[in-house]
């Protein structure tokens, strides 16, 4: 069952509120192993914030979050850091090489010194090697560009080698073939390593190529978790990004490009626009 | 800045520790009386220990050198500490008001209770925790501002500095040698009087130490560090803390010395790299050698007048700081 296992990740009844503004509205989800579940939405949907409220960054107004059926709060912090590992939208950028900057995902498994026995260096460098930078693994983090860099928080992740994996806008600055690249790492964590992978994401198509589900969130409400095909054609895209789209199928099987049609925004190509939260 | 260095970072701890070593044999074999090597090689194979010589070597060169030591020490480490704690590499103690809250506190408590001594290191540690969990809040409340943190700190040295001049004004003889503590000056250390710090500085540095990987972890920001399993604002309390008790440690053996906290750790960072596992120790080790040295030519370099050492760090700090502001990309984004 999903609840023994620690890959699961269960929200329920979730809500997450500061001041009079509500961000997260009653959200139930279940994220089983092994998949890889793109979050979309338009800015400001709650799609962050949720992922801080399954990383504990956060803690819900209402609701609770379960990790392999163990309340999240209940974990002491280095037990939750060898559960969830997650990847913020923007962290500063340490003077320090790329190999050493890796080896600090094996922080949950060390002891207050910080050094890493052989094994931990193993799992290091096997996400080095992931991620393609191995050569680049002796150069200062401030030499990269954008990309690598990317890559190597993407590997600091991996190199923590928790069962669930939370990215929160992993691909936004890089150019298409490196968000591929680590898109196609992600998915390959959720299929080949049985990982729940969670990945909010702006670029519909990446989302609809890679994840197997989609869940789309709208004003802080989880509108429902779809396969690529029926968030596709179902006309929920457009509703949500309140944009008139064209769904054209990719070559790879269920997979789909998302293009706006002439004149996107009219405001009478969607009368059904989706009710806001209160 | 050189962002990483080639140097083997046990080389520079040899290095450093040769540099202490001599900035400490110099400074005890050079004064401006004629007393040298050779007195303590007397004193030493046990000749001559009620003389002149003895006296100056034993209750006034060498308690200096030991104070010089330990504040250079402990400065230096309290500035790492904070500029990893608060992500800002212009914090350090006399800038972000650490050092002014100590020296507030001291005043007040020696002008309060003069017969009460005893109190004066919980007096300073007093102080400068209660400025740097000030600052701490106002950075807090501006989102972690770089430049919040300094004007914060402007704001409260000029604040505690006003404090400082209201209780000489009201009581001058609140502490002997209050020009020198203003300034930073281990001018008249005693042995007696570096008892309770040392204790507090060699303490605080041990632990120090053992909290310097997790300052490795708080550089790749809160969301992460919280990621790998760490209770960050519980640590950088913890940090903050420590950082408090050092520079307060150093305020009573050499008042309000500046500048030593902000210099030292870049110094460290640019040759070897920004491994805090490395820097918070060869801080310590590179911070003693420097005050020692500085304090040398603070009283042999001009003639028979001596200066306090704050005024030489206050000469080599002070550019440094505009160099740090005005270089090139700047440090006081984010």
């Amino acid at each position: 069952m999903c609840s023994v296992d620690d890959r699961c990740l269960e929200a329920r009844g979730l809500s997450f509120s500061y001041g009079s503004a509500s961000f997260i509205e009653e959200l139930d989800l279940v994220l089983p192993p092994g998949q890889l579940t793109a979050v979309l939405g338009p800015n400001g949907s709650g799609k962050s914030t949720l992922l801080k409220l399954f990383d504990g960054l956060l803690e819900p107004s209402c609701g609770e979050v379960r990790v392999g059926g163990r309340l999240l709060k209940s974990l002491r912090a280095a037990e939750r850091a060898q559960l969830v590992a997650y990847l913020p939208q923007e962290a500063p950028c340490p003077s320090m090489t790329v190999r050493s900057y890796v080896a600090c995902g094996r922080h949950p498994y060390t002891g207050m010194g910080g050094k890493l026995d052989p094994e931990s260096w193993q799992r290091v460098d096997a996400a080095l090697e992931r991620v393609g930078l191995e050569q680049l693994a002796g150069r200062d983090m401030a030499e990269l560009s954008g990309g690598q860099r990317q890559l190597a928080r993407l590997a600091l992740v991996i190199a923590q080698d928790t069962p669930i994996v939370l990215l929160d806008e992993p691909v936004t600055y890089l150019d298409i073939s490196a968000a591929h690249k680590l898109m196609a790492i992600a998915r390959s964590l959720a299929k080949h390593e049985g990982k729940t992978v969670v990945v909010v994401i702006h670029d519909i198509e990446l989302a609809l190529r890679y994840a197997q589900k989609v869940a789309l969130m709208h004003k802080g409400v989880l509108k429902g978790v779809f396969t690529a095909e029926e968030a596709a054609l179902s006309g929920l895209l457009e509703r949500v990004f309140s944009m008139r789209v064209v769904p054209i199928p990719g070559e790879a099987p269920g997979s789909y490009a998302v293009v706006p049609r002439d004149d996107p925004c009219r405001p009478s190509a969607f009368p059904g626009a989706l009710p806001g939260r209160h | 800045m050189k962002r990483f260095s080639h140097i083997p970072p046990l080389a520079g701890l040899a290095a450093s520790a040769a540099l202490l070593l001599a900035a400490v044999c110099l400074s005890l074999c050079t004064g401006v009386s004629n007393v040298g090597l050779a007195d303590w090689l007397a004193l030493l194979g046990g000749q001559g220990a009620e003389g002149t010589s003895a006296s100056i070597l034993l209750a006034i060169r060498l308690p200096r050198v030991l104070g010089g030591v330990l504040a250079g020490s402990a400065l230096a480490v309290s500035g790492a500490l904070l500029q990893a704690a608060l992500n800002n590499p212009l914090a350090s103690d006399n800038v972000v008001g650490i050092n002014a809250g100590a020296g507030f506190s001291v005043l007040l408590c020696s002008s309060a209770l003069p017969l009460a001594l005893q109190l004066v290191p919980i007096a300073a540690f007093a102080g400068a925790f209660a400025a740097a969990m000030l600052v701490l809040l106002l950075a807090k409340l501006k989102n972690d501002s770089r430049l919040t943190v300094i004007l914060a700190g402007v704001a409260l040295t000029s604040i505690f500095s006003a404090g400082m001049n209201l209780v000489l004004i009201v009581d001058p003889d609140a502490y002997v040698g209050s020009a020198a503590f203003l300034i930073g000056g281990l001018s008249g250390v005693t042995l007696g009087q570096l008892g309770v710090p040392a204790a507090i500085i060699l303490a605080s540095l041990a632990a120090s130490m053992l909290v310097s990987n997790s300052l490795n972890i708080m550089a790749l920001g809160d969301e992460t560090a919280h990621a790998l399993g760490m209770n960050v604002e519980r640590r950088r309390m913890t940090v903050m803390a420590l950082a408090s008790l050092l520079a307060a440690a150093a305020v009573c053996i050499a008042g309000l010395l500046g500048f030593v906290g902000l210099v030292v750790p870049h110094m460290v960072r640019y040759l070897l790299g920004s491994d805090n596992r490395v820097v918070v120790p060869m801080s310590a080790v590179l911070g003693a050698g420097i005050v020692c040295l500085c304090d040398l030519v603070a009283r042999t370099a001009f003639g028979s007048y001596e200066l306090p050492v704050g005024i030489i760090m206050a000469f080599i700090g002070g550019p440094y700081f505009i160099y740090l502001i005005a270089r090139k990309g700047g440090v006081l984004r984010g």
